[in-house]
């Protein structure tokens, strides 16, 4: 170094360009994010915020309109209040049981016992499994004649709702399957039991502490913080449940179905900005979406109109289209379980509605045209197997 | 079928795998969810341990103002931002291609830059110290000393990024329209509408198939990942 040979002026400088290359290289570091946070999140924020006074939709206009949109949301929107109002009933009921199912588990689980390591693996196994398959193997535990949840509460003498078609039960439903899935807020908190000091309970059992006390004077208070993490995210995320509304719905063609029960907040936006006409281009409109290159959306034309029922349909009137200035289908009502494997009866909706699509009930694989709809042409043989 | 339905079965099928995997394209479906949660492991562990290390161990003005802002942006549901991101990846004539599911991944997400950032503060600051002695750039701090020793950390992101991708529905059923491109999770949920609910046989064997995999990886990973998750360890460095 020539610190000690140069001027002593020299030396702040040096130190300041230095910190600037060093400033510099930390803004190169954390670029990445700041790039995707203007695009990804910090745009669509305000381009949000902005569309809502506006009428946009998607192809052309964008004018202002004021509060005309809010307007209509909260008075004329027939979904609105009833999407918001499962939201909240499944937040209210979900947060408070899962966060005691998951603090309690992790208690247990912080035990000394040989084995615990299997204990903690086996429960928290589930949260890292999500998806439509979860839902599936859920909906046939759920399963009012057969699922094994109704069949256990039988032995009991107990004769279980219709958990998924009851419209009362569907929300509980959904949070009893959630609590099978408390393994990623337990090893929150199993971290955070870890780090509680031992001293604290020798010291509270030497006064004669009983566990129940000892847990609410000592372990909560050390693990405040986590537990208010924990309730945090788990409030953000139960807000944004939108998949099981749409998968577990009763009437497999009707997202949030029984009766509306499942329309959540976010899937009830979800259908009004991606399959209903409120931001989505004229092609997914049912009339022509034989000219959409998307198979999905022919599908999602099916969906649109698959709610439209009569109470007392046949199967062909069940067929019908609705009128595409339609944007949700009254409520489709509550069916058993025997009456939804009716394939053939969407396809053939589907093909009424999407055009070239030719159907037989037969033999499914004969399916014309390239715009058909999604489970008819991926699964031909799935649906007639023997 | 029997009512009600035994525990145990009389007779095992395994044929029902068999005629499932066949009866749909299942080997398509398997590889392209593979590759879009290949890819997505890759982006999210590249840019999160990146920019996670200029959060943790670099000093520049306005750090904790940004991070504060990375945290916060937790908060924000991803529904939100769903329509605008949408619109935008539409203009970009992204719709259709794996570019919306897989671009986003390259820019960091707020949980795991978080997640890093705890392990980073726990390793000593001498290492980082002896590496610039030597004249290590920041870059050759990050590759050569950060990534191997936050190693279950990043196993962790790894597997949450790849189950998350795996298990991705909503992002697969917007922007993915052409049946070529589906993933497992689209599949199951047009497999379940097209077989409506009688062919109980044929869909659990389709969750199973789809299930599997993570499973596997869980298994193979879970002492990383239990070890990982500990947020908590990384803030008394």
């Amino acid at each position: 170094m020539n610190a000690t040979i140069g001027p002593k002026a020299a030396k702040p400088r040096k130190r300041a360009s230095l910190e600037r290359r060093e400033a510099a290289q930390g803004f190169m570091f954390v670029l990445p994010w700041i790039i995707g946070f203007i695009a990804f999140t910090g745009g669509p924020l305000l381009f949000s915020l902005y569309t809502s006074f506006t009428n946009y939709d998607f192809t052309s206009k964008m004018d202002f309109v004021g509060l005309d949109n809010y307007k209509y949301m909260f008075t004329q929107d027939p979904l609105f209040w009833v999407s918001l109002k499962n939201t909240l009933f499944y937040v209210v009921l979900m947060v408070p049981l899962t966060t005691l199912a998951s603090v309690t588990l992790a208690s247990l689980l912080n035990q000394k016992v040989p084995g615990m390591r299997a204990f903690r693996t086996v429960y928290y196994l589930p949260s890292v499994l999500s998806g439509v398959g979860v839902y599936m193997l859920w909906m046939e535990l759920l399963s009012p004649d057969s699922g094994i949840v109704n069949v256990v509460l039988g032995w009991f003498g107990i004769t279980g709702p219709g958990w998924l078609f009851d419209p009362n039960w569907t929300k509980p439903a959904i949070v009893f399957m959630k609590m099978w899935s408390v393994g990623g807020g337990m090893l929150m908190y199993l971290a955070a039991l870890q780090g509680v000091p031992e001293q604290l309970y020798e010291a509270a059992e030497i006064d004669g502490a009983s566990p129940l006390r000892r847990f609410w004077h000592i372990t909560v208070p050390m693990i405040s913080p986590v537990i208010f993490f924990e309730v945090v995210t788990t409030l953000i995320s139960g807000f944004q449940i939108f998949q099981e509304g749409y998968v577990m719905a009763a009437d497999p063609g009707t997202p949030g179905s029984p009766l509306n029960s499942l329309m959540f907040y976010n899937l009830h936006m979800f259908l009004k900005a991606f399959q209903a006409f409120q931001m989505a281009t004229p092609q997914r409109w049912p009339g022509s979406c034989s000219q959409s290159s998307s198979s999905l959306r022919s599908s999602t034309c099916g969906y649109r109109n698959i709610g439209s029922t009569t109470k007392e349909g046949t199967d062909d009137e069940r067929c019908g289209d609705s009128p595409p200035g339609q944007l949700f289908p009254e409520p489709a009502p509550a069916r058993n379980g025997q009456e939804n494997g009716r394939v053939p009866c969407a396809l053939r909706r589907r093909a009424a509605v999407c055009g070239p699509v030719l159907v037989d009930d037969l033999d499914l694989a004969q399916i014309d045209g390239r715009d058909y709809a999604v489970s008819a042409v991926v699964f031909p043989e799935a649906v007639a197997l023997p | 079928m029997q009512y009600p339905p035994s525990f145990f079965p009389k007779q095992w099928r395994f044929h029902n795998y068999v005629e499932t995997w066949t009866s749909v394209d299942f080997t398509r479906y398997t590889l392209n969810t593979l590759f879009i949660s290949c890819v997505g492991v890759c982006a999210h562990v590249l840019s999160n341990s990146f920019v996670a290390y200029g959060f943790a161990k670099i000093r520049f003005p306005g750090r904790s103002a940004l991070f504060t802002i990375v945290l916060s942006t937790m908060i924000i549901p991803g529904f939100v931002t769903l329509i605008p991101q949408y619109i935008l990846f539409s203009k970009l004539h992204w719709v259709g291609t794996y570019l919306p599911l897989t671009v986003p991944g390259f820019f960091g997400n707020a949980f795991q830059i978080f997640l890093l950032r705890q392990f980073y503060l726990g390793i000593p600051n001498d290492l980082i110290e002896a590496a610039k002695i030597d004249g290590a750039s920041h870059f050759l701090i990050w590759r050569r000393i950060m990534i191997p020793l936050a190693q279950p950390a990043i196993v962790t992101i790894a597997i949450m990024t790849f189950t998350g991708a795996w298990n991705d529905f909503l992002g697969s059923i917007i922007y993915l329209n052409n049946e070529e491109h589906y993933t497992l999770q689209i599949a199951l949920q047009a497999f379940k509408v097209s077989s409506g609910l009688n062919q109980w046989h044929y869909l659990m064997a389709g969750s199973v198939i789809v299930l599997v995999p993570v499973v596997a990886l869980f298994f193979i990973f879970q002492r990383y990942f239990i070890e990982g998750m500990n947020i908590s360890a990384g803030t008394k460095g």
